[in-house]
């Protein structure tokens, strides 16, 4: 949890984003008044504010052009920040050049998982530990990230552009932790996939939040995000319109209805599935 | 049947020098996307340079490694200055200015060194060894040694080493693989420099055979492109074997046909492999790739 948390109110009050930091001195992501967009275009994020504690998993939520990517983006560098400030605990990440943040421990999942078609999936995988240099390092890392996606272990030495969407999408994952990252942030991870690898990649989420690291998920699919959510961020129109605890948001039913959507079958006023009834879906 | 083979071995021992030319068009693309018509200007520049050094007083060995250097420096600066600008815009911007750049290197060349017919000599002894009836000289041993070194080196980097993996990504993505941690631009200029290096010591190993004029730099492009794009631009070892089919065709021709066919016949060869396979002998399929 961070150390700030807002009420579930709706509104455009900015919110005070303190350093987050867990008690073995861990930092996370801070996000301050950014206000960004594409490269001469009007700005699409308006002083958004935020903050993700090691361990965390904060969803942001909203419709198509909210300006979900659009942050993801500018906190990863690929696109400039116009004003306000990205940093990792006390190192100010705006302003570097996207490689030098990756290299500082933020990896970029994209959406439509990217992978490069190519190259075997143990290239893809080397290539996410590209800022770690050693050798050593990047052979430890791999057996670490294997252990956490051990279905990646057949595939090495296919061509990634022979997986499907999902197993792409695993890949996409385990190539942004092979730099060692402290903040992970996933665009649309479960985007195009079926059920039960909605219920993996979620499963894997879940994993890499007990491995400690401050995550960042954007979703369209609110109802299957949430249960795996700590907190939730709704943007509108470049701004943050709601947020608050994920248990907050899903017991919620105005809130359901006009922000997250219902799962089938479900009524308002019902709250929304538990990560374990999400898995079996 | 010895003239025959007699025409082989010389082609092989031209052709892996072609072949050098051909990996470094190879590499460029394959990193950039941009096909360097400079690239035998760079060559012979680094001829060029080794010519001066040599003259200075330089072993032999000693002016290659100056042409070498000089023909990394070109192609980095030429990265640098001139192509960098130019990557926002449509890759045709890039590929035209690097026709540009090939008429400034004529110039330069010619400025410097004047426009008279200059020779180098071999790095080794022409005088050849006879095995039967086929001639090999301790020259052409060498350009073979230098190519199956150098062709090694670089496909081991490109296929094995952090850099050479970020180089292939970079052709297909470069978007993507600045998240990774790897700088687009960095590659870019390394890979120029390296394909510059290539050049550079292409010409100081081709030109005691053909000699040093400053516009020769035009027909050492053609040759470097037809062995890349017959092995399967983007491909380093498809590069070598283009650069030695095109030779070994060539020497063919010469013999079989007449001397004054000899590029018609093997340029023909050429366009028809690459109409039953426009990827070339040994060429990913890198335009399928890249629009995936």
């Amino acid at each position: 949890m961070a150390p700030e948390e807002r009420d579930v109110i709706p509104g455009r009050r900015r919110s005070r984003a303190v350093a987050p930091g867990d008690a073995s001195g861990a930092v996370g992501l801070v996000v301050e008044d950014v206000v960004s967009g594409y490269r001469g275009a009007p700005s699409v994020v308006h002083d958004m504010s935020l903050s993700v504690a090691p361990g965390e998993v904060v969803a942001v939520l909203g419709r198509n052009g909210a300006g979900k990517t659009t942050l993801l983006s500018t906190i990863s560098g690929v696109l400039r920040c116009r004003r306000g400030r990205v940093a990792l605990g006390d190192e100010q990440l705006s302003g570097m050049p996207a490689p030098r943040i990756a290299a500082a421990g933020v990896a970029h999942v994209p959406e439509g998982r990217r992978v490069i078609p190519g190259m075997s999936v143990d290239d893809n995988l080397r290539l996410g530990g590209y800022s770690l240099r050693s050798r050593t390092v990047i052979e430890e890392q791999l057996r670490s990230v294997i252990g956490l996606f051990p279905m990646l272990e057949p595939w090495r030495r296919r061509v990634a552009g022979s997986l499907s969407g999902g197993e792409q999408q695993m890949l996409a994952i385990a190539r942004g932790l092979m730099g060692k990252p402290r903040v992970v942030l996933l665009d649309e991870p479960l985007t195009g996939l079926a059920p039960i690898l909605r219920a993996e990649v979620l499963g894997v989420v879940d994993a890499m939040r007990t491995a400690g690291h401050a995550i960042l998920i954007v979703e369209q699919n609110a109802a299957e995000t949430l249960p795996f959510a700590d907190r939730v961020l709704v943007i509108h129109e470049g701004r943050i319109t709601l947020s608050g605890s994920a248990a907050e948001m899903a017991s919620s039913s105005a809130i359901q209805e006009e922000y997250l959507g219902l799962p089938i079958g479900r009524t308002a006023g019902e709250p929304c599935p538990t990560r374990e009834e999400s898995r079996r879906w | 049947m010895s003239t025959f083979i007699q025409a082989v071995v010389a082609g092989i021992a031209a052709g892996a020098v072609y072949g050098l030319l051909g990996a470094g068009f190879s590499l460029a693309y394959k990193t950039t996307g941009i096909i360097n018509f400079a690239h035998g200007d760079i060559a012979m520049l680094g001829a060029y340079v080794t010519f001066s050094v040599f003259g200075w007083g330089a072993p032999l060995f000693v002016a290659a490694l100056a042409g070498v250097v000089a023909g990394g420096l070109a192609g980095a600066v030429m990265e640098r200055g001139v192509l960098r600008p130019l990557y926002k815009r449509p890759l045709v911007a890039g590929i035209l200015a690097t026709v540009g750049v090939s008429v400034v290197l004529q110039s330069v060349i010619q400025l410097v060194w004047g426009s008279l017919p200059l020779t180098l000599p071999s790095l080794a002894s022409s005088t050849p060894w006879r095995i039967g009836s086929v001639a090999f000289s301790p020259a052409q041993a060498v350009l073979l040694a230098v190519t199956i070194i150098v062709s090694t080196a670089l496909i081991f980097a490109v296929d094995r080493t952090r850099v050479g993996r970020g180089m292939r990504a970079c052709a297909q993505d470069s978007g993507v693989v600045v998240l990774f941690g790897i700088s687009p631009e960095r590659l870019y200029l390394t890979a120029f420099a390296i394909a510059g290096m290539l050049a550079g010591l292409a010409g100081a190993l081709i030109t005691p055979t053909i000699g040093l004029t400053p516009s020769r730099g035009v027909s050492l492009s053609v040759l470097g492109f037809a062995a890349a794009v017959l092995g399967g631009l983007g491909s380093v070892t498809g590069a070598i074997v283009g650069g030695i089919a095109i030779a070994v065709l060539r020497n063919l021709a010469s013999v079989y046909v007449s001397a004054g066919y000899a590029d018609a016949v093997a340029y023909l060869a050429i366009v028809l492999v690459l109409l039953v396979r426009v990827r070339g002998l040994l060429g990913d399929d890198l335009e399928t790739v890249r629009s995936v």
